[in-house]
């Protein structure tokens, strides 16, 4: 077994310094002409804008993932909606249904990916602020004086316009701002480094080390 | 060009990790103790390969690599692609875990494939014929690899030639630079070492050792 080892040893040492030159130089211009991009992976994210749903499909390298079709299952998989994304890979729709939805964009030739909007990320909340804000406002009104009731009544229904107004430019205006956070988001998780790269390959090369063990021992 | 998970249908994918046991066990079977360190660099060249972006204009495109596997392990490509596509499955989650069958079947064939036309060169005697095998090889790695592609997508109810064509379309410029690199490098190891490549004739009688290639496939690079 250790003249195999040594015979072993000496062919790997021998035949493969100029194959490893020509590898590890390989390897270096590919590291150097991108050291940040990796595949075609499709990737997407959504979330919501006042009453609407916004979703986005993209590819590693910054690609829209245009004409894709994508749809929206409720948590019993039943399809809810579908529509094709737009030049900017992006598809807006109402909300239909009050629940936590998946949403999956397929771009064809095997590419799809999957987003899960859970139900408490719905606006709801938005909703439920703006009742509640009326409400306050009719009980105010309701308190007034009756001279002065006319006045208040166009007043608050100003106020209540403002306040819609101001809500969806609010919304539209964060949205806006939190939009290339969550797309930064969605490319670091799935984004890998260089240092998986490396452990891909120590996985290799340690597998086959195993397997060559396990040879070795059966061979006399 | 991997398939990712929850587009098809249970019985494909079945199939696919069928067909790629199958495959995996006779051809790990071949697999010799003096292959293995050449199978281990050739998957890491592999995995890495389709993680790294060349950018071309406004698009970038990746290697794949299939080609050049089948090139230098011939049928041993099949457990070397099968193990580079577990890995960038489960690190960098190209394609999905139930469709490593599947996927396993459309890179690996395509390494089998290529693999099949570079073996053709025996039967021309043309200069730089390592160079123009080693380039069809690349590319037939890549078009056999979108064939399966669009095989396995007809049964998610997308047309099988409409699929077929956009597929090898949107193939047609990786099928090229990978046919550059391929063939470069078959005909580089060809000159500095020629028996690190797949289905090298012995120097031995040319006349017996042709009938014995074509017969036996398996056995070529197999230093006994």
């Amino acid at each position: 077994m250790k003249a195999y080892h040594t015979k072993n040893k000496a062919i790997i040492a021998i035949s493969w310094q100029p194959v490893r030159r020509c590898i590890t130089a390989m390897a270096t211009i590919l590291l150097l002409v991108s050291p940040t991009a990796f595949a075609h992976k499709l990737n997407m994210f959504a979330y919501v804008e006042g009453n609407k749903i916004f979703a986005e499909g993209y590819f590693t390298d910054g690609k829209k993932a245009k004409n894709s079709t994508i749809t929206v299952f409720d948590p019993d998989n039943n399809q809810l909606l579908q529509g094709i994304s737009d030049k900017d890979g992006q598809f807006t729709f109402a909300i239909p249904k009050q629940s936590d939805l998946r949403i999956t964009v397929n771009a064809g030739m095997g590419h799809q990916a999957e987003y899960l909007l859970l139900k408490n990320e719905l606006s709801e909340e938005t909703e439920s602020a703006l009742t509640t804000s009326i409400a306050t406002a009719s009980k105010s009104a309701n308190a007034n004086d009756n001279s002065d009731i006319q006045h208040t009544k166009s007043s608050q229904v100003t106020t209540n316009l403002d306040n819609d107004a101001m809500r969806t430019e609010i919304e539209r205006a964060v949205g806006k701002a939190i939009k290339p956070l969550m797309r930064e988001l969605s490319t670091m998780r799935s984004e890998k480094s260089l240092a998986d790269i490396i452990g891909g390959i120590g996985f290799i090369f340690g597998l086959f080390g195993v397997a060559m063990y396990f040879k070795s021992r059966q061979q006399p | 060009m991997h398939i990712s998970d929850g587009i098809l249908s249970a019985p494909v994918l079945i199939a696919g990790f069928i067909g790629t046991v199958a495959v995996a066990a006779y051809t790990l079977r071949q697999l010799d103790l003096d292959d293995i360190p050449k199978v281990s660099v050739i998957t890491s060249v592999f995995f890495v390969a389709s993680l790294i972006h060349i950018p071309i204009g406004p698009s970038s495109i990746h290697l794949i690599l299939g080609g050049l596997v089948g090139v230098v392990l011939g049928i041993r490509a099949f457990p070397a692609i099968m193990l580079g596509i577990i890995l960038q499955t489960i690190l960098f989650g190209h394609g999905g875990v139930t469709v490593i069958g599947v996927n396993t079947m459309m890179l690996g064939g395509g390494g089998l494939m290529a693999y099949a036309v570079w073996q053709l060169r025996h039967h021309f005697n043309i200069k730089k014929k390592e160079m123009i095998f080693g380039g069809l090889a690349g590319a037939m790695g890549i078009f056999s690899s979108g064939i399966v592609l669009a095989l396995s997508l007809v049964t998610t109810g997308e047309e099988f030639i409409a699929t077929a064509w956009y597929t090898l379309i949107a193939h047609i410029p990786v099928m090229i630079i990978e046919a550059l690199v391929v063939g470069s490098c078959a005909a580089f190891l060809a000159k500095v070492k020629p028996d690190a490549l797949a289905g090298q004739l012995p120097l031995a009688p040319a006349v017996t050792a042709t009938a014995a290639e074509t017969t036996k496939p398996s056995n070529e690079d197999s230093p006994k």
